[in-house]
């Protein structure tokens, strides 16, 4: 087992008002009771909005914050204070920080980096050259990274976390604000790599299941599930299709979807089609109406925090 | 052995991250000399109104002003983001730091080098030899100076890690750390210009005297050998202090995550 956490709690101090002399604080648990294994090999999608404490979570498990109520064993010790001992089999890439240096190329990054994990020589090499090639980076590893483009800087960094061969890689929102062709690619290359550990943060679920088998999904702190990715796909999950015409529509068609609204640009939109019926309203649209422009689409993420929600509140 | 190692990597990437900035890094350069030259200057104009202060003659202030100088230089040249702990911490980038399986303060200390500094240690040292020339000092005094300054700079790293520390602890007093630099401009005087109570502190709380002050007086002046050993144990000391407060530090920022 590389991850066991169990009732697993953190709590911030969080500045409620300051006055002149004392400040009042409010405590806020930015994890709570989070309990779950991960296993060798796993690939585990971590997913939750904003400020659902994915990045907390990935901090206790490297062993950078210390959990205030719980267990946490990473590869069967005290994250906190094995952390430097853990970190020789970890490899971490965050989205928001960069770990290369900025004036230097990449390749200088990757040789400090072989210094500090102790590769040696001809395998640093022959590393490089496949993580190069698998993620076609090859002919800008020797330019400055500040003259990198953000896709390409992230191929670098992950080359960077990949330099040790960890065990376990650590990807803390790796894709944010990457364009559709580099998340392909880095997608893809993800999907090679079967023999590691991962865990990938995000907060697109559609993006994390590309890669792995089993979601997690954390809301305000809490694991509300923990599935196969498999399971989650044949889940029925309501549409949402939006139009736009240049004709009005006709008052049988109206009457026909009495959720339909106009939205303020005059386009149309029907939310909350059923899996099964959404074939029919989409050809029902192309064939009585001239459409400029159409949209399906269908929230995975938002649908299941609403819908967990709920059953919380039931139960 | 490990450290060492890395110690050079880090030297080789962080000179070749100064080539960078290949002109920039020479007009840096003559800056400092030229700052260093107008410094010196300025102290000459004092002693043409008079002779001596406090008993110490031009060329005398001149070798404490050479031995804070170089010390202060090798804190600049290699030491230099240890001023930089509290940005570290404001934008997160201590995590990346802490996920290597390298003492973190050595990472942080090595993570980047001063373009300005090599034209202070190029003067100071060059100074350094000058005036122990014109004071009749033998070489050895010269060498021995050279030798207690790799260990005084680590007065500068302690002050500067220890300025960070209470920048962050006391929420946002965050240019603390530029009293290093205020700190430097004080070792650069003989501990007798200072009246006692601030000889007091400058000796036993930060130990600034131990910079110039104290090795001028006791090797240059009174030819006792040794302070060779008494003042880099005292450097080592104050550091490893600091360093303990360092690690309580850390302790915090990782119950705490800020």
């Amino acid at each position: 087992m590389i991850i066991e956490t169990k009732n697993l709690v953190k709590r911030y101090r969080k500045v409620k008002a300051a006055k002149l002399f004392h400040k009042e604080y409010r405590i806020f648990d930015a994890v709570k009771n989070v309990s779950l294994e991960i296993h060798q090999g796993d690939h585990v999608g971590l997913v939750g909005l904003n400020g659902s404490g994915k990045s907390t979570l990935i901090k206790m498990i490297l062993g950078i914050l210390q959990p205030d109520g719980g267990s946490i064993k990473t590869f069967g010790r005290d994250p906190l204070n094995n952390r430097q001992k853990n970190a020789a089999k970890i490899g971490v890439v965050f989205g928001q920080r960069s770990q290369l240096r900025w004036d230097l190329p990449a390749i200088d990054t990757f040789k400090l980096n072989r210094e500090i994990y102790q590769v040696p020589e001809d395998i640093f090499t022959k590393r490089v050259t496949k993580l190069a090639r698998m993620l076609q980076a090859t002919e800008f590893l020797t330019q400055p990274v500040r003259t990198l483009s953000l896709g390409q800087r992230m191929k670098a960094e992950f080359i960077a976390a990949l330099i040790h061969d960890p065990e376990l890689l650590i990807l803390d929102e790796p894709t944010i604000g990457l364009d559709v062709l580099t998340k392909n690619s880095i997608t893809q290359f993800l999907q090679q790599l079967t023999d590691k550990t991962i865990i990938f943060t995000s907060h697109d679920l559609d993006e994390v299941a590309k890669v792995c088998l089993r979601i997690l999904i954390l809301n305000q702190g809490q694991l509300v599930l923990d599935q196969s990715s498999l399971q989650l796909a044949e889940l029925d999950v309501p549409t949402t299709v939006t139009f736009t015409s240049a004709d009005k529509l006709s008052a049988d068609l109206i009457k026909q979807w009495p959720n339909m609204m106009q939205l303020k640009n005059g386009s149309y939109q029907i939310a909350g089609i059923k899996q099964e019926n959404l074939k029919e309203v989409l050809s029902t649209i192309t064939a009585r109406i001239p459409v400029a422009n159409i949209e399906v689409k269908s929230n995975k993420l938002a649908y299941l925090l609403a819908h967990l929600k709920q059953q919380e509140v039931q139960q | 052995m490990r450290y060492l190692k890395l110690l050079a990597t880090y030297l080789k990437v962080n000179l070749k991250a100064l080539a960078v900035y290949d002109l920039d890094f020479y007009f840096a350069l003559a800056g400092m000399i030229i700052q260093n030259l107008l410094n010196i200057l300025a102290l000459r104009f004092i002693f043409n109104i008079v002779p001596r202060i406090k008993g110490y003659s031009f060329a005398q202030l001149l070798l404490t002003y050479a031995l804070a100088t170089l010390a202060f230089a090798i804190f600049r040249c290699f030491f230099i983001n240890a001023l930089n702990i509290s940005d570290y911490i404001h934008d997160g980038c201590l995590d990346t730091i802490l996920i290597k399986p390298v003492n973190p303060l050595f990472q942080l200390v090595n993570e980047r080098v001063d373009e300005d500094a090599w034209g202070d240690l190029i003067v100071a040292l060059l100074l350094l030899i000058i005036v122990d020339i014109q004071l009749h000092n033998p070489w050895y005094i010269t060498v021995m100076f050279i030798f207690i300054s790799l260990f005084t700079s680590l007065i500068f790293l302690g002050l500067a890690v220890l300025g960070n520390i209470v920048a962050l602890l006391s929420n946002g007093l965050a240019n603390l750390a530029e009293t290093t630099f205020d700190f430097f401009d004080m070792s650069k005087y003989p501990l007798a210009i200072y009246s006692s109570a601030l000889r007091l502190i400058m000796t036993f709380i930060l130990p600034i005297g131990w910079v110039a002050s104290i090795p001028q007086e006791k090797i240059a002046v009174k030819h006792e050998w040794v302070w060779l050993l008494l003042i880099p144990g005292a450097c080592v000391f104050f550091f490893i202090l600091i360093y303990q407060l360092w690690r309580v530090f850390l302790q915090k920022y990782q119950s705490t995550g800020s």
